[in-house]
């Protein structure tokens, strides 16, 4: 099995490379360029000579060469928009938002979806129960940026309790975080109840839970050890695209909530036509997306012992 | 919501009974005809495809609905909150908000059905094709899924835009076809997968076994018995893809690469409100209020045709 994984995550190399190609042809079918006359002030020879700098007058072939044997030393090039900074430098100047971001949505969304989740499926048909289907209904018909908006009218207009936008280097300083994250998670948290509530009543009815009841096993008991580990198996399925949905939501917030991090930059890197810039955050992307993927069917293998990958 | 809560509930155990009812010979019922019947007694589902043929039907007879024009500029009431001149108020052009949230109908239903189609056919094609084509085609087809499937589909769409803007394809149904064709282009890898599983396991089941041993052809096989049992998960999906399609849609009018004012989208229209939300709520209230009842309704009839074509999860 750890062969099987192994060839897996060997397998994201090729992917990867596949993504660079189809990203370069794309970006470079788009008509204009960061030096185009109109994208900047510079005159006409200075363009040129910009041009000639970054390669961008010779052949998108020659072009995606220079970019690959940058690319294989660990250089994702110059950004194009500041002129100077490398790529590398941008990312690791915005790194930290996304990140504290998406770890922050996670465990916000995966913690509420799963209690909500379980405790409407122990409570069935109480009001606790209806409390968490109407959250989870309402949850999953609203979209990020239409719950933000919500937010910010709430909290930051009404109560004057949190920053409407931007963000704080400071780690003790969690207020610009709480509306992002609830922004962001909602609509995964919403999505996760549901799952679970479905999957735990699917679990409550099989026979080893019965057997577990006669044999006089304490209620706590047959919930935590036999039903939510049962049930969490086709929930974790879902975290999978679950993680795919956050990271291209973050960028929405993140443009909503002013928050420096990767998502804005790419905003920013496409509007400006900065190919190496969006080249790698596309990249960034695609790795997280296929890590997440990979650790989700790893995670898999462990809870649940009758998969075998080969 | 009672009605889904009392719906979902019990059914595991119905497995074995389930089996006995397709062991008896089918006397004129298909399996579409008892699922329809299934989904007529779910309220839920009928509630949401009643809502959708609504607003069906608004979006299709828009302009005879639509009280003005959803450019129509009233300079004296910028804006204004609902009352009997505009239902549902102004937005800061002055336009009148109710014309609009009918006429952005027409977007948001266009993109879910024209994206669901682009899907269904890349989708059934790629799955179908790595179920059945052998060894190598399953492999190769199923890197091209890992590939698209790792493609941010969000920054995609975008650069597929980029990359259109310009040319005669950027100007079909007014912009909107790039949006189609770039939601759908990376919208497809779910149901890829669902189809190349379905099939796999289908082909693995005694009836398709016994009908290849009863020498029924490849083509038979797939058209009699693969096709049709994989339809229902399929139908089930692209009810879910839709709302998912018009949400991507409306997002990506609200950073304003999707439709522009002054077509109406209820992406943009929530755009446009939030730029005076500190004055009044309602310009973004009404549009949002739309994407939720259409997003809840194909929800539910996307869960009562899930309950009523697979009769186990009951």
């Amino acid at each position: 099995m750890t062969g099987y994984f192994i060839r897996r995550l060997l397998w994201i190399v090729p992917v990867l490379w596949s993504i660079t190609l189809i990203t370069f042809l794309l970006m470079h079918a788009v008509k204009g360029g960061p030096f185009e006359a109109g994208e900047t002030k510079a005159s006409s020879t200075a363009r040129q000579a910009l041009k000639e700098k970054y390669h961008l007058d010779e052949p998108v072939v020659v072009q995606y060469g220079y970019y690959m044997k940058g690319l294989l030393q660990g250089d994702l090039g110059p950004d194009l928009a500041t002129q100077g900074q490398s790529v590398n430098h941008i990312l690791a100047k915005n790194w930290r938002p996304t990140v504290t971001l998406g770890i922050l949505t996670t465990i916000y969304a995966s913690v509420l979806g799963i209690s909500l989740g379980v405790l409407s499926a122990t409570r069935r048909n109480s009001f606790i129960d209806y409390l968490s289907v109407g959250f989870a209904t309402i949850g999953a018909s609203t979209p990020n940026f239409v719950l933000g908006i919500m937010l910010v009218l709430l909290f930051s207009v009404k109560f004057k309790f949190l920053p409407a936008i931007g963000w704080s280097e400071d780690w003790m300083d969690w207020r610009p975080v709480v509306m992002p994250v609830i922004a962001l998670g909602s609509l995964s948290a919403a999505f996760i109840a549901r799952l679970t509530r479905a999957s735990m009543l699917e679990v409550m009815n099989q026979d080893y839970i019965r057997t577990a009841r006669a044999k006089g096993l304490d209620e706590r008991s047959i919930v935590t050890r036999h039903i939510v580990r049962n049930a969490m198996i086709p929930v974790l399925t879902a975290i999978g695209p679950l993680a795919a949905a956050l990271v291209t939501g973050s960028f929405i917030i993140e443009y909503f909530f002013s928050i420096p991090g990767i998502g804005r930059a790419y905003v920013q890197a496409i509007l400006g036509r900065d190919y190496p810039l969006i080249m790698a955050t596309t990249l960034v992307y695609a790795l997280v997306v296929a890590l997440a993927n990979l650790s989700v069917d790893l995670l898999y293998a462990v809870i649940d012992p009758r998969i075998k990958y080969s | 919501m009672t009605q889904e809560t009392a719906g979902a509930a019990p059914a595991a155990s119905a497995d074995t009974s389930a089996l006995a009812d397709i062991a008896k010979p089918a006397v004129g019922r298909s399996l579409w005809v008892d699922a329809l019947r299934r989904l007529a007694r779910n309220r839920l589902a009928l509630l949401g495809a009643a809502i959708i043929l609504a607003i069906t039907l608004a979006a299709t007879f828009a302009p005879l609905l639509a009280p003005y024009s959803y450019s129509k500029i009233f300079s004296g009431h910028i804006i204004a909150d609902p009352s009997r001149s505009h239902l549902f108020g102004t937005n800061l052009s002055g336009q009148d908000t109710f014309s609009r949230v009918i006429y952005g109908a027409r977007n948001s239903l266009a993109v879910g059905i024209f994206v669901q189609v682009i899907i269904l056919a890349i989708g059934v094609s790629v799955g179908g094709a790595a179920a059945l084509g052998g060894k190598r085609a399953d492999a190769l087809l199923m890197r091209l899924t890992d590939v698209v499937y790792a493609f941010p589909d969000l920054l995609f769409v975008i650069m597929l835009q980029q990359v259109l803007s310009g040319t005669a394809i950027a100007n079909y149904v007014g912009g909107l076809f790039v949006v189609f064709l770039a939601i759908g282009l990376v919208g497809w890898v779910n149901l890829a997968r669902l189809v190349r599983g379905q099939m796999l396991s289908l082909r693995e089941q005694d009836f398709v076994v016994a009908a290849e041993a009863l020498g029924a052809t490849r083509l038979r096989i797939f058209s009699r018995h693969l096709l049709p049992n994989t339809m229902g998960p399929v139908i089930v999906s692209l009810t879910f893809g839709v709302p998912s399609a018009i949400f991507t849609e409306a997002t990506l009018s609200f950073i304003g690469i999707g439709v522009r004012p002054p077509l109406a989208d209820w992406g943009n229209m929530i755009y446009d409100g939030y730029g005076a939300v500190l004055a009044t709520p309602w310009p973004i209230f009404f549009p949002a209020a739309a994407l939720a009842i259409t997003f809840l309704s194909f929800q539910f009839l996307g869960d009562g045709l899930r309950d009523a074509l697979d009769p186990r999860t009951r």
